[in-house]
């Protein structure tokens, strides 16, 4: 048999010659593991695809591991999953032929790898989300409004997890259409900036607080009504 | 409708329970709001809205991750790549994420003993026994003792008999144990060896350098890392 025979044989054999050439340096490739990802991403081979999972699963929890995820190792290996789904949904039949984008298997790991801090970046910014909302809920604490302190944390973590968030963001997205309650809603929430700060950075836009108090108030409350009638919970409290 | 203090509660508006959460309201307004159940109710609503607008809008202008994974990778259509680089060049944040994804990271060895699924071990270089009067004249081998988990080895670097010359790298595992060694440089193999049933093995002419070693030995691989051969 030779290479140039690989697509002809079994998976069996290309995926047994991909672990033996995984254990060789780079240098001494003959491409096996290349036919693999080939065969799972142009010809959406799901045996082959299920090689590649178990060639490289182990990898990629290590590199998680080096790009600083720090959970459990149930956790873990469902992050893993994540990175391999990404891998797969990014460039299942999309590169063809997969040589054009990936000339060796090395850049097919490098993309791999770059898929797994992806997917922790993702985790991050989720993260800063409950974040917010936990800031937001511990304020409300501090004002002493008539919320209790029990079970702060599975209320945002419900909310973080429900599509309330994107249903916000796909209304602001759809119904906010003014330029100036554009950036104040920005300036606000993505910026985290107060009304004084608002208005003192821009006075072009803003004469004081109040106005874009004024605005800020206007878009709540359409954002409200809008909410509720598609059903989104958008007053439930920050705590039981 | 409820009276607290000095206000009626009608005509109190969100506006105002803004700027009660932003701390901007007059002493007066404020004990009204404290005290009065429905601004107590209301305020609970905004805070709630609020929260989760201040959650959905964080970074909201932001592509996603993954969309910052397709333009590294260059498999974004070109309109919308022209997009993130415009983006890219505004938002720090957006930019420090794509420096991450960017980080070149070429595989190292040992990420490539663990891809094989075998279990690395470092070896670990054990202090020197105390000089023997050989390891002080001038062109004696310098003797490594290393150890990784059950496994021993002692590495002796032959210095050239003549300057200019080439080192030798012997090697002896303490239990002779079937398996294959492997010589490698800036992560490129350049040789590799037998370990015979004595636990020997070689490589001669080498040039000074910082060398790996890679034993394989049953389903493990017993690695020696930044070995230096004739090296200060």
């Amino acid at each position: 048999m030779s290479i140039a025979d690989m697509p002809h044989f079994s998976l069996e054999q290309v995926a047994a010659g991909c672990r033996a050439e995984a254990e060789r340096s780079r240098s001494t490739e003959l491409g096996y593991c290349f036919e693999l990802f080939r065969r799972a991403l142009e010809q959406l081979d799901q045996a082959a695809w299920q090689a590649v999972v178990a060639q490289y699963q182990r990898l990629i929890l290590r590199w998680l591991h080096g790009v600083g995820l720090s959970t459990d190792d149930t956790l873990a290996e469902d992050v893993a999953h994540e990175v391999i789904e990404r891998f797969w949904r990014t460039l299942a039949g999309r590169c063809t032929p997969l040589t054009a984008r990936f000339p060796h298997v090395g850049a097919l790991l490098k993309y791999m790898r770059q898929c797994a801090v992806t997917t922790v970046l993702d985790r991050r910014r989720s993260e800063r989300q409950r974040e917010r909302l936990l800031e937001q809920a511990q304020h409300a604490y501090q004002l002493d409004l008539p919320v209790a302190t029990a079970g702060e944390d599975d209320i945002v973590e419900r909310i973080a997890r429900s599509e309330q968030l994107h249903r916000v963001r796909a209304w602001v997205k759809a119904e906010v259409g003014d330029p100036l309650e554009q950036l104040v809603l920005r300036l606000s929430y993505s910026d985290d900036l107060s009304p004084a700060e608002i208005a003192s950075r821009y006075p072009e836009h803003f004469a004081d607080a109040a106005l874009v108090r004024q605005i800020k108030e206007r878009v709540l409350r359409r954002a409200r009504r809008a909410l509720l009638d598609s059903g989104t919970d958008a007053a439930e409290p920050l705590s039981d | 409708m409820t009276d607290q203090g000095d206000f009626e509660h009608t005509g109190i508006g969100e506006g105002d329970l803004l700027a009660y959460l932003d701390g901007d309201v007059a002493p007066a307004l404020a004990r009204h709001i404290a005290h009065c159940v429905l601004c107590q109710r209301d305020l609970v609503a905004l805070t709630a809205l609020d929260a989760r607008f201040s959650a959905a809008l964080l970074r909201a202008d932001c592509p996603s991750a993954e969309t910052l994974l397709e333009y590294t990778a260059s498999l974004l259509a070109p309109q919308i790549a022209r997009q993130v680089d415009t983006h890219l060049a505004a938002c720090a944040d957006c930019r420090a994420e794509f420096a991450l994804i960017a980080a070149p990271a070429a595989l190292s060895l040992a990420e490539r003993v663990m891809q094989s699924g075998r279990n690395l071990l470092r070896a670990v270089l054990l202090p020197p026994p105390l000089l023997a009067t050989s390891t002080l004249r001038g062109a004696a081998p310098v003797r490594h003792h290393y150890t990784a988990e059950k496994y021993e080895i002692l590495l002796s670097i032959v210095p050239p008999l003549a300057p200019g010359g080439t080192f030798t790298v012997e090697g002896q595992l303490g239990d002779a144990v079937p398996g294959e060694v492997r010589l490698l440089r800036d992560e490129l193999l350049l040789r590799s060896d037998i370990i015979d049933d004595l636990g020997f093995f070689a490589f001669d002419a080498l040039a000074p350098g910082v060398y790996t070693l890679q034993l394989q030995l049953g389903n493990s691989v017993m690695q020696v890392d930044a070995l230096s051969v004739g090296e200060a």
